[in-house]
């Protein structure tokens, strides 16, 4: 096991959206918490890495218990992890290959290095050099997407954090996120987390899904197992999306 | 909503406001005592605070000085029938109060305000929590430069804002009352000294530390969203803008008292 919750509660506002959740996450595999908008899946992403912490419970990755670390402590154990945000999270006033390095930028590499390093990570991602000294707003909503795919592999991530990877993309740049994502997951061997709706993407590339209903846990499971759930809020949150991926799966 | 309700929602939310306004200035502070020296983001950022809002400052501080100066005159001549201490009033009235809050207001105005929406932006689209990821401490990096470079823009702009009312000011007296130019220095220099510029120094030191703070702390607590990011601009901006005044007055007092300003 390489992430754990256990029994963790989170409120807002009053309003509980995790409820003493237990779930755990083995290593290299490409685990989706899905579910409808507000049952707390970007809360449980955020409280991996210590973003939130949680109101009950406790969070381990790699037997370290997260919401229990100081900020040093949790600056080291972030170098850990990658994460991707709903939105491209890029910095504006940066271009493209600062915005690649920035997390390497006080290492004492010189211009060519950092150059080279972020062209590197580039490719992982299917970008060119082409865009290196082009600035955010100048690229397409999919390739800022991209770039902050290959930001969070700068610092070489034994983790992969998707927050809704994407949201507002064209069913083609979807795929290609989508192939990505299995892609480094594959290649660089490292935990994937993935948080989305899409339940498409889900059942193409999931080793397991996480299914969250009012901040509890409605089904965790292999594909087979979710779509075989008889579960009736499942069959209910999954019919018809799922009927027709299933279909296009197998 | 009973407004006791309201009223002590009020404080409560005025109060955590403050604490997270010392809690930041004490983290600012630790950084510009030991942390890394930011030079290249503070000289950007004063090059952004400083050039970006002086055209605004010259022509309104330029306005202020024609208005004053006409004003002054004419509740002299209707007081004293005498015109003679035109520079005198004009003087003191420049350095202990338009020439220093004039500058400020514009600064919270301007940059105050898109300092809270920056860092707003930044909250709401994730770019906030990006950075904590990459290893960046929020408070050095976004913080301490634009602290330290509206301080020192707000000093800079302030002593020039005062030169240009003074001047504008100067040539309304001459061109309109017959002052000369020697003659209106000569009596400017029997009412005004070294401690009025001290004093003008240092609430414009006050007001560029206090600016940024304000406006990062609401930029920090910012709520998703356009909605939330116009809100905590507008707040920022009252806040900044009550608190100027509000200092303005104190700092009155205490330069009186301690410098007999």
């Amino acid at each position: 096991m390489s992430i754990c919750f256990d029994k963790v509660s989170k409120s807002f506002g009053g309003k509980k959206v995790l409820d003493q959740i237990s779930f755990e996450i083995n290593k290299g595999e490409i685990f989706f918490i899905i579910g409808k908008s507000g049952v707390g899946k970007s809360v449980t992403l955020k409280h991996i890495i210590g973003l939130l912490k949680p109101e009950q419970g406790n969070i381990f990755l790699d037997e370290c218990c997260v919401n229990e670390l100081n900020s040093e402590e949790l600056t080291i154990l972030r170098q850990k992890c990658g994460m991707v945000f709903q939105h491209p999270a890029l910095l504006d006033f940066l271009n493209i290959k600062d915005n690649v390095c920035f997390g390497i930028r006080n290492q004492q590499l010189t211009a060519e290095e950092l150059k080279k390093s972020a062209c590197a990570k580039l490719a992982l991602v299917h970008l060119n050099e082409k865009i290196l000294n082009q600035y955010p707003h100048e690229v397409s909503f999919g390739m800022q997407k991209r770039v902050s795919i290959a930001r969070a592999l700068t610092l070489n991530p034994q983790y992969l954090l998707f927050d809704e990877p994407t949201t507002s993309l064209d069913p083609i740049s979807k795929n290609a996120i989508n192939d990505l994502i299995l892609e480094l997951s594959r290649s660089l061997n490292v935990t994937s987390v993935v948080v989305s709706h899409d339940i498409d993407c889900a059942l193409k590339i999931a080793d397991r899904i996480l299914v969250l209903e009012d901040g509890k846990i409605l089904a965790l499971g292999t594909t087979t197992e979710i779509k075989n759930s008889k579960n009736p809020f499942l069959i209910e949150f999954l019919s018809e999306t799922f009927i027709n991926s299933w279909d296009q799966v197998s | 909503m009973k407004w006791d309700v309201l009223f002590s929602e009020f404080i409560k939310t005025k109060l955590k406001t403050f604490f997270e306004f010392y809690e930041l200035l004490k983290k600012v502070l630790k950084q510009v005592f030991s942390g890394p020296r930011r030079e290249h983001e503070i000289k950007t950022a004063i090059v952004k605070f400083g050039l970006q809002i002086l055209p605004i400052i010259v022509i309104s501080t330029a306005f202020t000085g024609l208005v004053i100066t006409q004003e002054i005159a004419w509740h002299l001549r209707e007081s004293i029938h005498a015109i003679s201490m035109i520079p005198g009033f004009t003087g003191q009235f420049v350095l202990r109060e338009l020439g220093v809050v004039i500058p400020a207001l514009l600064v919270v105005s301007n940059l105050g305000a898109a300092l809270t929406s920056e860092i707003g932006t930044m909250k709401t689209t994730d770019q906030l929590d990006a950075l904590k990821l990459l290893k960046i401490d929020l408070v050095s990096f976004l913080v301490y430069p634009r602290f330290i470079a509206s301080i020192f823009s707000l000093v800079c702009l302030t002593m020039f804002s005062i030169f240009v009312t003074l001047l504008f000011a100067l040539v309304v007296a001459s061109l309109q009352y017959n002052f000369s130019w020697l003659e209106y220095l000569n009596a400017l220099r029997h009412f005004v000294g070294f401690k009025d510029v001290v004093c003008a120094f240092l609430k414009a030191l006050v007001f560029g530390a206090v600016i940024p703070l304000i406006s990062c702390v609401y930029g920090f607590n910012c709520k998703e969203g356009a909605q939330g990011v116009g809100t905590a601009t507008t707040n920022s901006v009252v806040t900044n803008t009550l608190v100027v005044i509000g200092l303005d007055f104190v700092l009155t007092y205490v330069s009186t008292w301690i410098l007999g300003a």
